[in-house]
């Protein structure tokens, strides 16, 4: 099985597309306006997630550690941003 | 020439700000910080005016909104928070509770800055099919209106309430509000700099002025230079936009825009009836007396377009129609509106022109209408205890019963419910 990879600086809608648990993951760690259609395909294009970290006030290290329980590959990634 | 007279605005401006943010309550030592502001922001324009980016332009939309931003963080990080940090160690200091209390007057004006977010540039990110976004950010608008009238309340009730609730509700407004300014300029700017064109921002540009500003004085007026003009007209369609207007087609299509009274009419008449009412009245038409002039012929008589124009100015209530598809069409644009309304709304769903908290109440009210189960709505509402506003929605209908829309009429009756006894024409 391919590498699954969570890059930080990759737009949020690349992953969401890519990965089918993403948005799951997403919305349990408080982004919860993701799930609103159209919200994926707007602003999904135009932030990654360490702009979505600041914009909804979600830790970068709260986010990193979620998406490495679940077996993703963090890239991109520093924590003194 | 040019230099000469824009180094003179630039002084004038700058002063008038210094005045009207010392009278407005805000710390003067913010001002040395808005004055840096200022003169960073003209500087590119007087220098090297081709260049500048229009985005950094005086009086552009986008710089004006950054210049609030500017502001509104520097009296959340220099001014409230280090304030509330001293009063927290020194429960007993007036003089911070006190600074804390005008830092938040000073923020309520944020107002201002929402409000013209959400009716100039929300409508325009709807016209590119960005719908979602703007709608959940309305929600968050609301929220910190709230919070912030929150801490407010707070500083300002007798007994004060306890240090840390304060602290707490302090602290969530401002979070919030540091929050949705990195949402503007880090995801809506960049989301509209895709899609729209200098001619959208000059749009709403000139609409500015009318809704007003949060701790800044009216900006220069702008407008997009002959080349901005010329290069937005390169860069569109973009990618972006395309996929975006795309997905608004779709949208459309799936919710079916037709009039929806056009597939099961509900009212509709007998084709007796309709031959009754026809001889009774006589349809609407046009008549062209001359080739440069048009009278609209009613069954009651007609009027030329001057008479019908002057007719919307002085009627003594505010009209706003949405058509059958529940689309701002019309407005009359009296000049002393209870509400004002921009350009930017026609052709917005009326869905959307709502926030969040009334949206619901305006959707079953169009529900009821394209039904047929109601006719009619009103509403009462006491705007800031002093102006009596009362609202009236009716359904339109052709004569032959179709929906044709929902009319508003917004009538400021403060006056009249005062009338007392008898004025007649006849006393003299």
């Amino acid at each position: 099985m391919a590498e699954k990879v969570i890059d930080f600086e990759v737009p949020i809608k690349v992953l969401a597309d890519e990965y089918p648990d993403f948005v799951q993951i997403m919305y349990d760690l408080g982004f919860t306006k993701i799930k609103i259609p159209g919200m994926i395909n707007s602003v999904g294009k135009f932030i990654n997630l360490k702009k979505g970290s600041r914009a909804m006030g979600i830790p970068l290290e709260k986010i990193a550690n979620e998406f490495s329980q679940r077996g993703y590959t963090i890239k991109n990634y520093e924590q003194n941003k | 020439m040019f230099d000469d007279s824009f180094s003179s605005v630039d002084v004038s401006e700058i002063t008038s700000a210094e005045r009207e943010l010392i009278a407005n309550g805000l710390n003067p030592m913010e001002i040395q910080n808005l004055c840096n502001v200022h003169a960073a922001v003209f500087k590119g324009s007087i220098t090297d005016n081709q260049t500048t980016p229009a985005f950094q332009k005086p009086g552009h939309p986008v710089s004006t909104m950054k210049l609030e931003n500017l502001v509104i963080t520097s009296l959340i990080n220099d001014e409230l928070l280090p304030c509330l940090k001293k009063w927290q160690q020194d429960g007993k200091n007036e003089k911070y509770l006190q600074r804390m209390r005008s830092a938040l007057k000073d923020l309520l004006k944020i107002d201002k800055h929402y409000t013209r977010k959400e009716n100039l540039i929300f409508p325009l990110m709807d016209k590119y099919g960005i719908t979602a976004p703007p709608k959940v950010m309305w929600g968050v608008d609301d929220e910190i209106r709230g919070w912030i009238k929150d801490a407010n309340k707070m500083v300002n009730s007798k007994p004060l309430p306890d240090k840390y609730e304060i602290e707490r509700s302090i602290e969530k407004a401002t979070k919030e509000v540091l929050e949705m300014i990195f949402k503007e300029e880090e995801i809506m700017i960049p989301m509209l700099d895709e899609v729209a064109t200098p001619e959208d921002w000059y749009a709403i540009a000139k609409e500015e002025p009318e809704l007003g500003y949060t701790l800044i004085s009216q900006p220069l007026p702008w407008k997009p230079t002959a080349e901005e003009i010329a290069e937005g007209k390169k860069k569109q369609p973009s990618s972006v936009a395309q996929e975006l207007n795309q997905m608004a087609m779709n949208l459309a299509k799936t919710q079916d825009l037709k009039p929806k009274s056009e597939s099961k009419p509900k009212k509709k008449m007998s084709v007796h009836e309709r031959i009754a009412q026809r001889s009774k009245t006589e349809p609407t038409s046009l008549e062209f007396p001359s080739l440069d002039s048009i009278n609209v012929k009613f069954d009651s008589g007609t009027l030329n377009l001057a008479e019908l124009t002057a007719l919307f100015k002085v009627l003594p209530v505010d009209l706003t129609l949405v058509d059958a598809t529940d689309h701002v069409k019309w407005f009359s644009n009296s000049p002393d509106r209870v509400f004002p309304r921009t350009k930017a709304v026609i052709g917005r769903a009326v869905v959307n022109c709502h926030p969040p908290k009334s949206v619901d109440k305006v959707k079953k009210i169009l529900a009821d209408f394209h039904a047929g189960t109601s006719q009619k709505n009103e509403f009462w509402i006491n705007l800031h205890g002093k102006i009596f506003v009362y609202i009236r929605y009716y359904a339109l209908h052709d004569e032959d019963g179709n929906y044709l829309g929902c009319l508003e009429v917004t009538q400021n009756v403060t006056h009249i419910r005062g009338l007392k006894g008898e004025k007649k024409l006849l006393n003299g």
